[in-house]
């Protein structure tokens, strides 16, 4: 195992080396990837020592991989493997430098968070993985703005983690996972929230309005997917470690559940193809997040009754995770591959996929789109009917604060899984199965990027058929049983004493069963179909007159104006309306202050006078001595 | 002396006929599914208004097509039959062309040409199932009789 270990961190360093011959670089890109998913599988049954270096006295980097870190290797490793292949293809599109750089390292960082065990190598990766990502996305030069607002959360989020570790050291006086057990709770916040700015949930997501449209796609799909993966990890590493804290388990639960219903408002009414995946991500993040914190609350509760349900919430977010990454990692494919073959960037541009592009995306698009509205028997399906299940359980708490709380989280969620059907009938029904206008796109280089966007479709449906199977494979088979006529495995209970049961495997059976008697005879009295273009009394229609994404979300931009600030645009030719994200003000706001005091400053001290100049390195100069004095 | 013309008119009998003709010969051969109703979709290529006035006749109450189950429609889609008043002029064809592609199948087309002679006008472009060519300004009578002839209709007897 370690050998393969060594090998994967050893092909992504020679795929950074080999940047210059980009194909080749994402070829080994997608062999460190196959081998960091073997290292995943190896160590699915035990705990393993990777490396292990006493820097101080008692500090010590190290690597362990366990159960926890294989799940989501293994996870993480699909991800990046379809990525990999994806962009072999894409890089003929788009042959720049440091994309593959960016690629190859940012893998290597997720590795490296994905197997660390202390502070020090957990943030090293962290840094890795930030950084690359931000050389990534100012691969098209010219959204050098956007690019470093998200390095700035970045940072923010690595600092919150840097303060975090800092505060177990000084209280404990190691920085190893192990010794979480003794931390604050001002060190839970701290990481915590490290983690959950990396997810992107709400208050912190004010960096992607701006740059989703620009950025190349294999940098969209990485960053929505397997960046904010390392976030849900941390918190699944530190949250089980950490001494629990109630307050705190309801403010992540909360927060969760906000950020979905956020998300999903927002995905409901974006009309750029790119951001909507973007606020979708927002939306199962926050999913996530509550899942965990509800994990933290019954599990820290100590009644024993929970104990089961505090476990079922723990499958729950790590199936959520499993949907997410799969389903994400696919949309944002299919959905680069359609947009690079049209050249556009809104979802009534890009209409018509199955006719225009190929039917490998268009499925693509309709199966993870589908898995996000929770449509059985996908795995997104089980995800979400796993985390309503937890969530409305809540009576089995005690404590009336915290069963209401737990209940609103379950509207919450419930509402923003409503918006995201919402918002992906849009993309189901103009981007991939739309009328294509006649359109034809360029030719593309496709072949790998057909593999890719098969092997993630066939995943995804057969993860949520395969679910049992999938369910004992992150080790918690107490959570099926039988029932009726279904055998033993195959049902996934919610509860003991009974609540809720589902199994996505007998109704993936049944569907298909009852989907062969119409196809028969569907095939059978094969009608002749003739398609015309919509009348409008014989005149042709512009695009402009078809029924567009915008009017689709209108009716909800304009019922729930309050949240939108839904304003209509007028001028002499054409009137429109706009829409806002009323959240991301707060960082609007900093980024402006930022810029006006750069500028004042620039202003004072660089106004071309020579004696300012040298006042200023003057004054510097006597400051770092100062310093330097004191410090000695 | 104006009271007495109703008197005059139910005479005349304006509204009711013994018989529909028409005296247009039918280029094929119809089938049986019209007989109990025929929609008809009126498209003017370029008229006189002549037309126009003769076709509001028949839905008047001296004519009531409704009674022996012929319609008029708002959409092709619905049509039945298609109906092109005048002689077109050279922006019209699209259209035209565009209305025929919307009949469902089977349907007919019938031309009624007011002004065969139009200057700066244009033939017709191919019409399927052609199935009669009037010229002149007929009749709502005669129109109504061709209608008849095309749905095999049975004729009231008043």
């Amino acid at each position: 195992m370690k050998f393969l270990f060594i090998a994967a961190i050893l092909l992504f360093v020679s795929g950074a080396v080999l940047s210059s011959k980009t194909r080749l670089s994402y070829l080994f890109s997608f062999l460190g990837s196959v081998s960091a998913f073997l290292t995943g599988c190896f160590a699915l049954t035990q705990t393993q020592v990777l490396w292990s270096f006493p820097l101080l006295q008692h500090v010590e980097l190290s690597l362990y991989i366990d159960h926890l870190s294989a799940i989501f290797i293994i996870i993480a490793a699909i991800s990046w493997m379809a990525l990999a292949l994806y962009s072999i293809d894409y890089s003929k599109l788009y042959p720049k430098k440091r994309l593959p750089l960016g690629f190859n390292l940012s893998l290597l960082g997720m590795l490296l968070i994905l197997t660390a065990h202390d502070g020090i190598t957990l943030l090293m990766g962290w840094e890795i993985m930030t950084i690359f990502a931000f050389l990534m996305m100012q691969g098209t030069g010219k959204s050098f703005e956007h690019s470093y607002r998200f390095l700035a959360f970045g940072e923010l989020s690595t600092i919150s983690l840097l303060i975090g570790f800092a505060a177990l050291y000084s209280t404990v006086g190691s920085l190893s996972f192990d010794a979480l057990h003794n931390g604050s709770f001002f060190v839970l916040v701290l990481l915590s929230l490290g983690f959950i700015i990396k997810m992107d949930i709400v208050p912190f997501h004010g960096w992607m309005r701006g740059i989703y449209g620009e950025i190349p796609d294999n940098t969209a799909a990485l960053l929505s997917a397997p960046v904010t993966l390392m976030g849900v990890y941390g918190l699944e590493r530190i949250i089980p470690l950490l001494p629990n804290n109630q307050l705190w388990d309801i403010i992540i639960i909360l927060l969760g559940a906000f950020s979905a219903f956020w998300g999903g408002l927002q995905a409901a009414a974006v009309d750029k193809i790119r951001l909507l995946p973007a606020y979708s991500t927002i939306e199962n993040n926050g999913i996530i997040l509550t899942a965990i914190g509800f994990y933290a609350l019954a599990e820290g509760s100590g009644i024993q009754g929970l104990h089961y349900l505090a476990t079922f919430a723990m499958a729950a977010s790590i199936i959520l995770v499993i949907s997410h990454t799969f389903s994400k990692t696919l949309l944002f494919m299919s959905i680069g591959h359609a947009k690079e073959a049209y050249n556009v960037h809104t979802i009534d541009q890009a209409r018509g996929v199955w006719s225009g592009v190929g039917r490998i995306p268009a499925i693509g698009i309709v199966i993870s789109a589908l898995s996000f509205s929770a449509f059985p028997p996908l795995i997104g399906y089980a995800g979400e009917w796993m985390i309503l299940e937890t969530l409305f359980q809540s009576y089995r708490f005690p404590s009336v604060a915290l069963a209401f709380s737990s209940a609103l989280a379950g509207i919450l969620i419930a509402l923003a899984i409503g918006l995201i059907s919402f918002a992906m009938i849009k993309l189901i029904g103009y981007t991939a199965l739309g009328y294509d206008h006649g359109r034809k796109s360029r030719p593309i280089p496709n072949r790998l990027m057909h593999i890719a966007e098969i092997s993630l479709e066939s995943l995804i449906v057969l993860g949520g058929i395969g679910l049992p199977l999938i369910i004992m494979f992150i080790g918690f088979p107490q959570l099926l049983t039988g029932l009726l006529a279904i055998p033993a495995p195959l049902v996934l209970a919610s509860g003991i004493p009974a609540f809720g049961v589902i199994s996505p495997t007998f109704i993936g059976i049944i569907m298909i069963v009852l989907l062969i008697i119409p196809v028969l005879l569907f095939m059978k009295n094969k009608k002749k179909v003739r398609k015309v273009e919509s009348w409008n009394g014989g005149i042709k229609l512009e695009d402009a007159e078809f029924f567009t994404a915008p009017a689709y979300s209108q009716i909800l931009e304009h019922i729930l104006r309050g949240f939108y600030r839904t304003r209509e645009k007028k001028s002499k030719t054409r009137s429109s309306i706009s829409v806002e994200d009323i959240l991301i003000w707060p960082s609007e706001a900093i980024t402006r202050m930022v810029r006006k005091t750069g500028e004042r400053l620039s202003w004072i001290l660089m106004n071309g006078k020579i004696s300012a100049y040298v006042a200023y390195i003057l004054v510097l100069f006597i400051t770092v001595f100062i310093i330097g004095m004191l410090v000695r | 002396m104006s009271q007495w013309w109703p008197l005059y008119g139910l005479k005349k009998k304006l509204t009711e006929r013994k018989e529909y003709t028409s005296s247009v010969k039918l280029r094929l051969n119809t089938t049986g599914v019209f007989k109990r109703s025929l929609f008809v979709y009126i498209i003017d290529v370029g008229s006189s208004n002549a037309l126009n006035f003769e076709i509001s006749a028949l839905e008047a109450p001296q004519y009531n097509i409704h009674r022996f189950g012929i319609f008029l429609t708002d959409s092709p889609r619905h049509a039945d039959v298609l109906l092109i008043l005048g002689h077109p002029v050279k922006k019209m064809i699209d259209p035209l062309r565009e209305t025929i592609l919307q009949l469902p199948k089977p349907f007919y087309t019938i031309t009624i040409d007011d002004n065969p002679h139009q200057p700066d006008s244009v033939d017709y472009p191919e019409l399927p199932n052609h199935i009669a060519a009037l010229t002149g300004v007929p009749s709502p009578s005669q129109i109504l009789g061709l209608l008849l002839d095309i749905a095999k209709t049975k004729r009231k007897e008043s």
